[in-house]
């Protein structure tokens, strides 16, 4: 299994490569000037071209990439033009909040869609597994925004049970503000993944439940509890654990939206700035981050499936993956 | 004869489908006694598997025993409920399917699948089971069972995972193994070793065996009385040597003959019987047998033949068969 590891971190490196170069051509391709995004209504062409070499944005573009990628080997990600600050203090100080938000709905969905979906699969046909397919069904077709904007109206403006935007933080409003402020734009996060989560395991679960192994479980006199939970379940859990890693980078993409709606200061609210700003670095370096997340969330996934099922593992040292 | 286990009466299992009802099982009796082993065989889709499934009550959700009783040592099992079901299966009753490799959970150790067993039917603590159950592994012919024990089922062959499951059935001391062609999934070679491990573990413990299969030949080593099915029907039963002796239903000298045999010459093609097997839906009005029969008479298409004992312990189902009339192989025209 090592060995497997190795491989796959050692696999990282060429992806990366092709992440920091494709995230450097994307920042050039967006239309519109970081100069002119800075200067605003001081717009002059004398200081523009001033800040142009200063910035280093004059040379040519083969130039710029090599003195960026030099920067990144030695842990340099660039200043950000419009915050006057290291881009990876502005990741250090917005990442956190981004992860308590993305982990925690994360959280929810898979106890949540999980549980649903077994429940579902158990009774396969039910009434129940009708108004649970129709709740999945809504989770993952309901756009992120329609969402966020209807939990607002309802819990915020008209019941008035919980704030519609903004954070607080355990340390200096307490947890129960911390959990107020967290819970709407949370709740909004946990909405498509859950579905997902749900349709995945009740599908994975019926396939699993009706395999000869459960049978011949069943046949030992095994209970019908161990059977779904432990048994049944395992066997159901690696396209599970596939589609909470991409659903976790999807976390990311969908914490630009909803962090916007509900002013949660993270990486989403961030990098939104960022490309309005034409933020190069911050933009690179963001990206950058996010990506090594998704490389390393999909890692770990695999490593799960060794860890659940060791065939996987047996069959990865011999070729595959 | 030793005591009773296991008897079936007058089982009735249907298939409600939406195009009617298959009448999969209809009106199956049988005994089981200690140490006996029971042959059972029939083409695919005489109700063999649906029977032994019966037998377990694990039948699938379509499927529904519609009238007869099931007895295990004198109890109803019909009316077993959940709990009481769970400890019936596994403990009294051990099944063996016929894909081994399908039979065990992959994701599980083979030692953490055995050691469930024994928690859930002897009750054991972990130490105290883990130990029985390498002595089970051991006394199954696994070679280096400490080993085995912390295996996957994926790093077994076939016939050492069926190996294991006839370890399981042993270490919870199993009073009836109903194995349901064991050795179809398996090597030729690897097939005559794990039924030579059953008879030998029979002898030891006890345990009565119900071994459904299609090869007559496994019936003639292994069993003590042999059934023979036709469209969910007991068409003949008796003492294996009565049958390969005197066998007197037309389908059972069908089956007979259509067994390759390395003294036959080599140029004749090997017999079949004709045609296939009646819908199930629209058998119980008639023999099921009469259209492939090549001695059926009118009264075969308009009454079901009953089971009469002819001989002691030799029953058969036909209408030509009877105190009154004796068919003999070949007989007008017949060419079974």
């Amino acid at each position: 299994m090592q060995k497997v590891i190795l491989k796959r971190l050692l696999q990282l490196i060429p992806t990366l490569l092709v992440v920091i170069a494709f995230t450097f051509a994307a920042t050039r391709l967006i239309p519109g000037d970081p100069v002119a995004a800075m200067l605003g209504e001081q717009y002059d062409a004398t200081k523009v071209d001033a800040l142009r070499e200063e910035l280093g944005l004059n040379d040519p573009i083969p130039v710029q990439f090599g003195k960026y990628f030099m920067d990144i080997l030695q842990g340099d990600f660039g200043e950000s033009y419009y915050f006057n600050t290291s881009a990876i203090n502005m990741i250090k100080a917005r990442l956190p909040n981004t992860l308590v938000l993305s982990v925690s709905s994360l959280c929810i969905a898979i106890i949540v869609g999980v549980l649903f979906g077994v429940l579902s699969a158990k009774r396969q046909s039910s009434l129940l597994d009708y108004v649970l397919t129709v709740v999945s069904l809504f989770g993952v077709s309901a756009p992120v925004f329609w969402v966020a904007i209807m939990m607002v109206l309802v819990f915020s403006v008209n019941l008035g049970w919980l704030p519609s935007f903004g954070m607080a933080t355990i340390a200096q409003d307490g947890l129960a503000a911390f959990l107020r402020h967290i819970t709407l734009p949370c709740a909004c996060l946990a909405v498509i993944p859950m579905g997902t989560f749900m349709r995945i395991t009740r599908s994975s679960m019926i396939d699993s439940l009706g395999s000869d192994s459960v049978r011949a479980l069943r046949a030992r006199g095994v209970s019908e509890r161990s059977i779904v939970w432990k048994h049944a379940l395992k066997n159901a859990l690696p396209p599970i654990l596939t589609v909470v890693g991409m659903q976790f980078a999807g976390c990311f993409a969908g914490a630009v939206l909803t962090e916007n709606i509900f002013s949660w200061p993270g990486m989403g609210t961030m990098i939104s700035s960022a490309i309005d700003n034409r933020d190069y670095s911050l933009i690179q370096a963001t990206v950058l981050v996010v990506a090594l997340a998704f490389v390393i969330i999909n890692l770990i996934t695999d490593i799960l499936y060794m860890v659940i099922n060791p065939k996987v593992a047996i069959d990865a040292e011999n070729g595959g993956m | 004869m030793d005591e009773l286990i296991l008897e079936v009466n007058n089982l009735k299992t249907y298939f409600f489908l939406a195009s009617g009802v298959a009448k999969a099982v209809d009106g199956v009796s049988f005994q089981l006694h200690k140490g006996e082993t029971l042959g059972v065989v029939g083409e695919s889709g005489s109700g063999k598997s649906v029977m032994s499934k019966c037998v377990i009550r694990l039948l699938e959700k379509v499927g529904r025993i519609v009238e007869g009783e099931i007895k295990f040592d004198g109890q109803d099992v019909l009316s077993f409920s959940e709990k009481e079901l769970m400890a019936y299966r596994g403990q009294d009753v051990s099944m063996i399917f016929q894909d081994p490799m399908t039979s065990l959970d992959p994701v599980f150790r083979i030692g953490d699948q055995m050691m469930e067993n024994l928690r859930i039917h002897r009750g054991l603590e972990k130490a105290e089971a883990k130990k029985v159950a390498i002595e089970a592994l051991r006394s199954v012919g696994i070679p280096n069972p400490e080993a085995r024990f912390e295996a996957y089922p994926f790093e077994l062959s076939g016939g050492m995972c069926q190996r294991v499951i006839i370890a399981m059935a042993l270490c919870c001391n199993a009073r009836v193994v109903v194995a349901d062609e064991p050795t179809t999934a398996l090597d030729v070679t690897v097939q005559a070793q794990v039924l030579r491990l059953l008879k030998k573990l029979q002898k030891e413990t006890g345990m009565a065996l119900m071994l459904i299969t299609h090869n007559l030949g496994v019936v003639w080593d292994m069993c003590d009385r042999v059934m023979v099915m036709y469209a969910g029907k007991i068409v003949e039963t008796a003492a294996v040597k009565d049958l390969y002796a005197n066998p007197l239903h037309p389908y059972t000298w069908g089956l007979l003959d259509s067994m390759p045999s390395l003294s036959s010459q080599r140029k004749t093609a090997l017999k079949t019987i004709a045609g296939t097997p009646p819908d199930l839906r629209l058998t119980g009005t008639c023999c099921n047998f009469y259209n492939r029969c090549p001695y059926a008479r009118p009264i075969c298409t308009e009454q079901v033949p009953e089971l009469v004992e002819l001989e002691p312990g030799h029953l058969v189902a036909c209408h030509r068969q009877c105190k009154s009339e004796t068919l003999k192989r070949g007989e007008d025209g017949g060419n079974g």
